[in-house]
């Protein structure tokens, strides 16, 4: 055994040990249909379930030109929007985009969904890599489904 | 890399054995809630409302708009007598805005029709370069065909705001991923003014649809019941 090889091969397994200590499950998600085909809101609750920090950095679907993490909140009884970057998870945490709160923001929709369909997101982490994840459509007013 | 946790864990134990050593939790200032509730009016009390109570009363805003299919709209004269639900927004809004008016249009759907005949939802746009009487009359009927669209001039459109007491709905810079789309900032509140001209509630965004249908009824069969 070629001891130079062997360690060099031992890096490599570590790195990719390392690479793949993100552990970050993504449960209930849901978007609403465009009302009038325009811009659409996907939420879904994040759950890091390593124990290392993690961080949402990318969100992209075939189904937009153009996807956004953002970010409504109330201040001084106005409601405001802001774009993030991206969210951090601690180890442990679990952070529910809701409405009202963060949410991924899909605009320029080149097939505008409607209730029933599914859309297909990747959700792009620092540690824990992609994820690809069925969204199912639903109507503004309607409940989340619950999770099968 | 465990710090965070491990912070967190601390906290709380701390937190824990703050309630456990004898002394009873630390209380909010303010009178014992039982002190609250009797301060608010019978009717609120009576019913048991789930909107927030506005002390005092405010009065129905004096504004006219135009509605999407273009006639004149004087709100006092126009929603007289009726249960007037005001709301500001814009229909580029993907969160806030469809979510709020959907959970309106859902309970409304199910509510008799002697009811839903005291109701006018008026949604005036926050939003007037986008928003076109067309545009924001197919958003509305999304939600019910009975909602009433407003438009105006920018200029307008700030007078009645201001009128309803709301801080005036401002654009934002535009998104820079989007650079053709931009926010608008804006009060998420449903006002509702009774038959008497006054709203004695308002409806802030998280209301739910069990929230709507437990009030709407009772508002909508005039105040004080």
């Amino acid at each position: 055994v070629n001891p130079c090889r062997a360690a060099t091969a031992l890096m490599v397994a570590l790195a990719a040990a390392c690479a793949g200590s993100g552990s970050v499950t993504v449960e209930q998600a849901y978007g609403f249909a465009p009302p009038d085909g325009s811009e659409m809101a996907l939420y879904f609750t994040l759950r890091n379930e390593g124990t290392a920090e993690d961080t949402l950095i990318e969100v992209r679907t075939a189904m937009s030109a153009i996807t956004a993490i953002h970010g409504s909140r109330a201040a001084a009884s106005m409601m405001q929007m802001e774009r993030l970057d991206r969210i951090p998870l601690a180890p442990g945490e679990v952070v529910t985009l809701e409405p009202g709160g963060a949410h991924v923001m899909m605009t320029q929709l080149r097939r505008p969904p409607t209730p029933g369909d599914t859309v297909h997101v990747a959700l792009r982490f620092a540690r824990a890599g992609e994820r690809v994840i069925a969204v199912p459509v639903i109507a503004y007013g309607d409940q989340p489904p619950p999770e099968p | 890399m465990f710090t965070p946790r491990k912070t967190r864990t601390l906290v709380g134990l701390a937190l824990m054995v703050g309630c456990r050593d004898g002394r009873p939790p630390e209380t909010p200032p303010g009178p014992p809630a039982a002190t609250v509730e009797a301060r608010l009016p019978a009717p609120v009390l009576r019913n048991r409302l789930r909107g927030v109570l506005v002390s005092p009363p405010q009065a129905a805003p004096d504004f006219r708009l135009t509605t999407t299919d273009g006639t004149a709209f004087d709100f006092r004269r126009d929603t007289k007598g009726a249960l007037a639900l005001l709301f500001f927004g814009y229909t580029h809004c993907p969160d806030v805005c469809p979510v709020h008016i959907a959970n309106l249009g859902r309970v409304i759907k199910a509510m008799p029709m002697e009811d839903v005949a005291r109701i006018k939802v008026v949604f005036v746009t926050t939003d007037p370069a986008r928003d076109t009487p067309e545009r924001l009359r197919n958003w509305l009927d999304n939600f019910h065909a009975s909602f009433i669209g407003l438009v105006g001039t920018e200029e307008e459109i700030r007078q009645a705001q201001a009128a309803a007491g709301l801080i005036p709905a401002a654009r934002e810079a535009p998104d820079s991923a989007n650079p053709g789309a931009y926010f608008v900032s804006h009060a998420a509140q449903v006002i509702a003014f009774t038959s008497d001209g006054l709203a004695h509630v308002v409806y802030p965004f998280g209301v739910r649809q069990q929230d709507w249908a437990n009030d709407l009824p009772i508002l909508a069969r005039g105040w004080p019941q």
